[in-house]
């Protein structure tokens, strides 16, 4: 089965890791995600004006490239792993299919591309492997006993919220769970896996982070989570960072955060495409 | 559909965001549900109140600048409100006119933070 | 060149069976003026009788200091252009865009890594692109400058480099930039940081440079500083030029 795969810029530079493992995981059960030849970037947050249509261009030229390259995979999805490219992607595309004004205007401009048709599905890696893989066929082939690994899976917003481009249900999301409970992981239940890590106000605010993580992880420890699974990598550098800016408060304790990719390589014994560190966390638990 | 807007803030952000503040009747759950509520200086339902009356002030709140939209509210508000693009609107009222929230030369180790942190703050604190 | 009066008569006669050299109209800043047509946008100010101190410079479409735009009758497409590359046209609205404001920051190179960190550290504003591709539609070079930004974005450094090698740094994308980037100093700092770090090193200029401090060519180069300007131009114009 094939896949046009849009990784966006995050996962060609410090979320190298997610890319990797997907990859791999990818072929492992048979998917190959065709990269777009050209793109660019999604422009991360969904501008929500609803009276211009200049910040979803570089989103629409994305769905462009797609649209061009759409006769190489027999389908018209589109695969994101980074759940902020997701939602952008996936709201512009919902946009453009419910306002055909915003649509003619946006191809008018862009006067050097083909029209944009809005034909393209903008999809998650994860709904891929639920629909197209399927949990059971996972579960199968898995390699390794984590019966003992108890993991906390983190959501964010993006790929639960808003309702319209949700990939789940936006207040009681399984898809994450369900994947750990299949790679024979324990999935922990905690109240803020799908509350927000405070986003861009790291860069202006980063008290919010701060305050954000320590809420998020504080029911983790007394629930003995071994790492926390994400979908995103500003989720990822925020928990990350957060827990580094808390850790007077957290008493110099952390939890690993790791891609839900590097767990199902981990899994499925694709040990070459984890980095060392990875590796070594999995390593601890087993 | 006759919808009928009477303070002009609020007209300039239904023509924003499309978000039509007089449907809301205060009931308070999106600011229950605020992750960031605690760093606002104003509850997201006063920010609506204030949209409503009209009351120009709501421009200059710490609290429309804190909200990443992260869509809590707006999932969960049981009028339709969409308090995210309201949030927006009142974000883009300042933004519009050429006054940058964000200082990108005065970031302190601007390049430690991930491209789609300062690309996202770029889209939301810069016109 | 021949001077009028020294023409023989069949000359002249020869020079009145040509057509009239064919003017154009064109509108510099708003104001009329007929010039020969074929001249180029440079000569053509010239002819109007403008004297350019700046936005002139190489006049050989190298050294991007012509930086025009322009608009044509009955067409709302704002053009850019080089002004000593490209020739006027009836009907052409132009200006010329001499330099763009722009300071270039300093940087040690030295202590720079060839990644997205350098660019951002200096160039934070590169995070504001919003994809429109003004700037490669209105790059006198055709060079894909948003692709360029966006490769930087991924933290590219090579892709942007190649991408950017004909840049002549004319800085019409600058001006035309929403998100206010200035993309020409940027690109400088993304060359750099590839010749830098990235590119393989020559293995010709190191061979060469070792000869040079072995003082292999010393002879030569005492021969030539006392050979004095007549021998210097002939060596120069017999000198062997790569096809």
């Amino acid at each position: 089965m094939k896949f046009l795969y849009f990784p966006g810029c995050s996962l060609k530079n410090y979320a190298k890791k997610y890319e990797d493992s997907a990859l791999a995981v990818a072929k492992h059960f048979g998917i190959e995600l065709i990269e777009l030849k050209r793109w660019n970037c999604c422009g991360v947050v969904y501008s929500l004006a609803s009276d211009s249509v200049f910040h979803c261009i570089g989103a629409v030229r994305d769905l462009i490239r797609a649209q061009e390259q759409v006769g190489e995979t027999g389908n018209d999805k589109l695969v994101t792993l980074c759940s902020m490219c997701y939602q952008v992607l996936a709201s512009v595309n919902h946009r453009l299919a419910n306002d055909p004004s915003a649509l003619e205007t946006l191809n008018r401009f862009m006067d050097e591309e083909e029209d944009y048709l809005g034909t393209i599905e903008v999809t998650h890696f994860l709904t891929v492997l639920r629909d197209y893989v399927g949990f059971d066929k996972i579960r199968e082939e898995v390699k390794r006993e984590l019966a003992d690994l108890r993991v906390a899976p983190y959501y964010g917003c993006m790929l639960v919220r808003p309702k319209e481009v949700a990939i789940d249900d936006p207040e009681e999301p399984v898809i994450l769970e369900q994947l750990i409970e299949s790679l024979g992981a324990y999935p922990i239940d905690y109240p803020f896996r799908t509350e927000c890590c405070g986003s861009y106000n790291v860069v202006v605010n980063k008290e919010v982070v701060k305050t954000r993580v320590l809420r998020i992880i504080s029911p983790l420890f007394r629930a003995r989570a071994d790492i926390i699974v994400t979908v995103c990598p500003l989720c990822t550098f925020n928990l990350e960072y957060g827990m580094k800016l808390a850790s007077r408060q957290l008493h110099g304790k952390k939890i690993p955060v790791v891609y839900f990719t590097e767990l199902l390589a981990f899994a499925l014994g694709l040990d070459n495409v984890l980095d060392k560190t990875t590796l070594e966390i999995f390593k601890k638990y087993m | 559909m006759l919808i009928k807007i009477s303070s002009e803030l609020a007209k300039k952000v239904f023509e924003i965001s499309g978000q039509n503040v007089y449907a809301c009747y205060q009931c308070g759950k999106c600011s229950a549900g605020c992750p960031v509520v605690n760093e606002m200086d104003l509850l997201p339902n006063q920010v609506i109140h204030l949209v409503q009356i009209g009351d120009e002030r709501v421009l200059n709140c710490k609290a429309i600048w804190i909200c990443a939209a992260c869509f809590t509210c707006s999932v969960r508000c049981p009028r339709d409100v969409d308090l995210a693009k309201v949030m927006e609107a009142l974000r883009l009222l300042t933004l519009r006119k050429g006054i940058y929230k964000l200082d990108l030369r005065r970031i302190e180790n601007v390049e430690e933070y991930p491209q789609i942190a300062l690309i996202a703050a770029t889209r939301k604190y810069t016109g | 060149m021949k001077v009028m009066n020294k023409m023989t008569v069949a000359e002249v006669v020869e020079e009145e069976k040509k057509p009239p050299i064919k003017m154009v109209r064109i509108y510099i800043m708003g104001r009329e003026y007929l010039v020969p047509e074929g001249l180029t946008i440079l000569k053509a100010m010239e002819y109007a009788g403008y004297r350019l101190v700046r936005g002139v410079g190489c006049r050989a479409g190298f050294c991007g200091a012509c930086a025009t735009v322009y608009r044509l009758k009955d067409d709302y497409r704002l053009y850019t252009a080089l002004a000593c590359q490209t020739t006027v046209q009836d009907g052409m609205y132009l200006v010329q865009l001499p330099f763009v404001p722009a300071k270039k920051p300093r940087y040690d190179i030295e202590k720079l890594k060839p990644d997205l960190s350098a660019i951002l550290k200096f160039f934070p504003e590169v995070t504001r692109c919003v994809q429109c591709n003004t700037c490669t539609k209105v790059c006198p070079q055709e060079i894909q400058v948003m692709d360029a930004i966006q490769a930087i974005l991924r933290g590219d450094i090579e892709t942007a480099a190649h991408l950017t090698f004909d840049c002549v740094a004319c800085g019409i994308c600058s001006m035309r930039c929403p998100a206010e980037i200035v993309h020409y100093h940027v690109f400088q700092l993304v060359r750099r940081l590839y010749g830098k770090y990235i590119a393989k090193p020559s293995k010709h200029l190191r061979e060469r440079l070792k000869e040079i401090q072995e003082e292999k060519f010393k002879e030569e180069l005492d021969r030539l500083v006392v050979a004095g300007p007549t021998e210097w131009k002939k060596l120069y114009a017999a000198r062997e030029i790569e096809p």
